[in-house]
């Protein structure tokens, strides 16, 4: 394989382990965040800086999604006092604090980032099959869950959460759950990312980014998993194909959220279903 | 007198946030969409506004101009964008906003070029000296605008026939449709008035700056957004305080918190503490 | 000897509104208690209380002797008070059968983190289609909410409520948007769980059924409490009936 392609991959990989887990705090439990990439951010500075002082790779790994499952957490226990928009709101706000904090803090690099972070050493295909296997646990992992009671429970706290107190349900039990595992995979997203890249700063985790890990979500179809994965293998990679318009890929990113929300606000999943339902009809 | 000098930076600052947000605060109220492409609109009434001025010679003839058509723009896009999608769940129209807004900036960066416009003569320069305080001309119009919009803007809510027709829809569409208010036409009309406003400040911000660039509306997109949760969604004179406490907040803390945090975290330092204490915003919805 | 249910002194305030002020009654094992009063009367507004919807720190409420006031309505539903809602609010992700299988479950989402590792809902489905059969409404087990009549989906609301094994089953108007003959059958159902021997309390306009089938009555009137006891004596006192019957129907007791 060319060291091209194998970039892409992943890169592909990376980004269907982001959309999965915040697919798992708003698609499957219904708790919107605009901060995700913030959560990435923790996972990789965690990462990035452990390996720089000499620890070996799957620690770091390790430890950088345990920082930012606890920052979930926190963030999790906000989720508890305020909702819907006031939450999505709040989650920004935990973007740009984190963005904030890591900038004055020459310890973590500032402006300047964290470079000449240390190869994990499995070589580039090695990495690869890494990368791919760890999406392809968190693939599984999505699956599993939605048939689970877990999954059940992250349905009737999407649907209707005060209906599902009612039914004596412990909707914040259920919401810190989500946002413990979604944010710690995050963090898995980033310790990839920071080791792929080889280079971190503070604008690789900004609201840009956060808004490209929730239109992977929105735009596969909110809590499908396989329109998740699909949205955000094609959608990590689209800036790359589009180089051909080189001026233009930003417009036409900008106009394919718009059209996808206004035309197909299911996003892909929904397009899809569709399409199948409406052949059906036309064959029989 | 850097305390003075700070003070004036924070409201002429937080002016500029409010005539943004209260524009924004409009569409949420009626519509409860977070239409960050609002922000777009605020580039758009700086650019029309630096055109017609270098063409024309008269500002207030590009001020009004830029405030009507980014006015009708607005109607335009709540017709076209999302009237279509109004009854989907509330991320369907941030993420299609969070498009249109990225596509609007790419548009101007095309036409206009990457590194923007500038006045070929700056208007309103003249210092004008008030209470030992000494501003520009221009900096003085801001901070009227602002609160002379709001002022304006409260009156017709609760004094003609329209305003207190915009009022009960925004209370209970259901209620307001049944007394005979055209809903329909409300919601025009605050998408008029709310990008109109957008304009306005776009316009400000442009003479304040003497620049207008496709990336002038990507750090109020995400501020507004945070001054309308402050002001208590929806709520106009609680988004005006709330802006201009930002501004003022914002101006003394990149002085004095500059080695912890930086000028957007300090923001939102401000209003995660301000939701934890009162979940509502820290004015309530009227 | 403890009641089941005793509510001490409730006083609830919206604003300056006062929508409780200072009521007490109590319920006995296996009684179907009949709240009833004019529209507006605080009739929901005191079920809520019960279950720590709407809670207030004047008066508290004791279940089986222990006072369960201040707990949070997941805390109280789990130990055994349930109430279906007036306005029905199903899940409309789910269909009818997984709203029910999903209140099945309590017992297996009891601690969070085992849910994950929990995956049959067989016993809960078979739970669930048994109650749809009771409320008549199996049907339906396999449509989704949304284009449902509201008949059915207040019935929904009650297959829910009793999903949930409770001590107390609070019903608030489950006749209403029922036609005669379905109301009719749905009381029965209800008489019957009673006679089995489930306590209920059950808020209700529809006079005739609930002076059918209720062993006894608490009526309520402008936040306050107006009479208590049985049917019979309840409605001869002059003053319920011209607070609540007198302008609006005419029963025989």
């Amino acid at each position: 394989m060319m060291a091209y392609e194998i970039s892409l991959l992943i890169v592909m990989g990376i980004s269907i382990t982001a959309g999965l887990s915040l697919n798992l705090i708003t698609g499957f439990c219904g708790q919107i965040s605009l901060g995700h990439a913030a959560f990435m951010g923790i996972g990789a500075y965690t990462s990035a800086l452990m390996t720089k002082n000499g620890l070996p790779f799957f620690p770091s790994l390790a430890a950088g999604m345990l920082t930012a499952g606890i920052a979930g957490i926190f963030v999790g226990l906000c989720s508890l006092r305020v909702r819907h928009d006031f939450l999505a709101i709040t989650t920004m706000g935990v973007g740009f604090l984190f963005l904030g904090i890591v900038r004055q803090q020459d310890a973590l690099g500032g402006e300047m980032g964290i470079s000449g972070i240390p190869d994990p050493g499995l070589g580039r295909i090695g990495f690869l099959l890494f990368v791919m296997g760890c999406a392809a646990l968190v693939v599984y992992l999505s699956l599993y869950m939605k048939r689970s009671w877990l999954g059940f429970a992250f349905d009737a706290v999407a649907d209707d959460e005060d209906t599902a107190g009612m039914l004596g349900l412990d909707v914040t039990q259920f919401k810190l759950i989500a946002f413990a595992i979604g944010t710690s995979l995050a963090g898995l997203a980033g310790g990839l990312y920071a080791h792929n890249i080889r280079f971190i700063d503070p604008d690789s985790f900004g609201f840009v980014e956060s808004i490209t890990v929730l239109s992977m979500v929105v735009i596969g179809g909110i809590g499908s998993v396989w329109g998740v994965v699909i949205a955000s293998a094609v959608l990590s990679v689209l800036p790359l194909w589009f180089q051909f318009i080189e001026d233009y890929k930003l417009l036409v990113y900008g106009l394919l959220l718009f059209s996808v929300m206004r035309f197909s606000p299911g996003g892909l999943s929904a397009l899809c279903f569709n399409i199948f339902s409406f052949f059906r009809k036309k064959l029989t | 007198m850097l305390f003075v000098e700070l003070l004036v930076q924070g409201l002429l600052q937080g002016s500029i946030y409010g005539l943004i947000a209260v524009g924004l605060t409009l569409v949420y109220g009626l519509l409860r969409i977070l239409h960050v492409a609002h922000a777009g609109l605020f580039t758009l009434g700086g650019y029309i506004c630096v055109i017609l001025t270098n063409q024309t010679g008269s500002f207030l003839l590009a001020v009004l101009a830029s405030m009507l058509l980014v006015g009708i723009t607005g109607m335009l896009i709540y017709r076209i964008c999302y009237q279509p999608i109004l009854d989907q769940p509330p991320f369907v129209p941030l993420i299609a906003s969070i498009g249109l807004f990225i596509a609007m900036e790419e548009l101007f960066r095309i036409f206009f070029g990457a590194y923007g416009l500038s006045f070929t003569e700056l208007p309103l320069q003249e210092p004008l000296p008030f209470l030992q305080v000494s501003l520009k001309q221009a900096e003085w119009l801001t901070m009227l605008m602002s609160v002379g919009f709001v002022a304006i803007l409260a009156f017709l809510a609760n004094r003609t026939k329209l305003g207190l027709a915009w009022k009960a829809t925004v209370t209970d569409p259901e209620i307001a449709s049944s007394f005979g208010v055209d809903i329909i036409q409300v919601r025009y009309l605050n998408f008029f008035i709310g990008s109109s406003l957008a304009a306005a400040s776009g316009c400000m911000m442009a003479v304040l700056n003497n620049l207008v660039e496709p990336t002038m509306g990507s750090v109020p997109s995400y501020k507004m957004l945070a001054i309308i949760v402050l002001g208590g969604l929806g709520n106009v004179r609680g988004t005006l305080i709330a802006a201009i406490l930002l501004g003022i907040i914002e101006s003394y803390g990149t002085i004095y918190l500059d080695d912890l945090l930086d000028r957007d975290s300090i923001a939102f330092v401000f209003l995660i503490i301000a939701l934890m204490i009162r979940p509502q915003g820290l004015f309530q919805r009227t | 000897m403890n009641h089941l249910l005793q509510v001490h002194s409730a006083t609830i305030q919206f604003g300056g509104v006062k929508a409780l002020q200072d009521v007490s009654f109590h319920l006995d094992q296996e009684d179907l208690l009949g709240l009833i009063g004019p529209n507006g009367a605080g009739k929901t507004t005191l079920m809520r209380y019960v279950t720590g919807i709407n809670d207030s720190k004047t008066g508290h409420v004791e279940l089986s002797g222990l006072k369960i006031s201040g707990l949070p309505v997941y805390q109280r539903v789990k130990l055994g008070i349930s109430m279906s809602q007036q306005l029905v609010r199903p899940f409309k992700s789910m269909s009818f059968l997984d709203n029910v299988v999903f209140a099945a479950g309590y017992h297996k989402t009891e601690k969070p983190w085992k849910t994950l590792f929990i995956k049959s809902r067989i016993q809960e489905k078979q739970r669930a289609l048994t109650l749809l059969e009771r409320l008549g409404i199996a049907d339906m087990a396999m449509e989704m909410p949304e284009k449902a009549p509201l008949g059915y989906l207040k019935r929904l609301e009650v297959a829910r409520a009793m999903a949930i094994d409770p001590k107390i089953l609070i019903l608030d108007e489950p006749l209403a948007g029922l036609n005669q003959r379905e109301a009719e059958k749905l009381a029965d159902t209800l008489s019957q769980l009673n006679q089995q021997g489930q306590s209920m309390i059950l808020i209700e306009h529809n006079l005739r059924e609930v002076m059918r089938i209720c062993s006894r009555l608490v009526v309520l009137d402008n936040g306050r409490l107006l009479a208590e006891g049985s049917p019979k004596s309840v409605l001869s006192q002059s003053h319920v009936q011209e607070a609540y019957l007198g302008k609006e129907l005419h029963v025989n007791p």
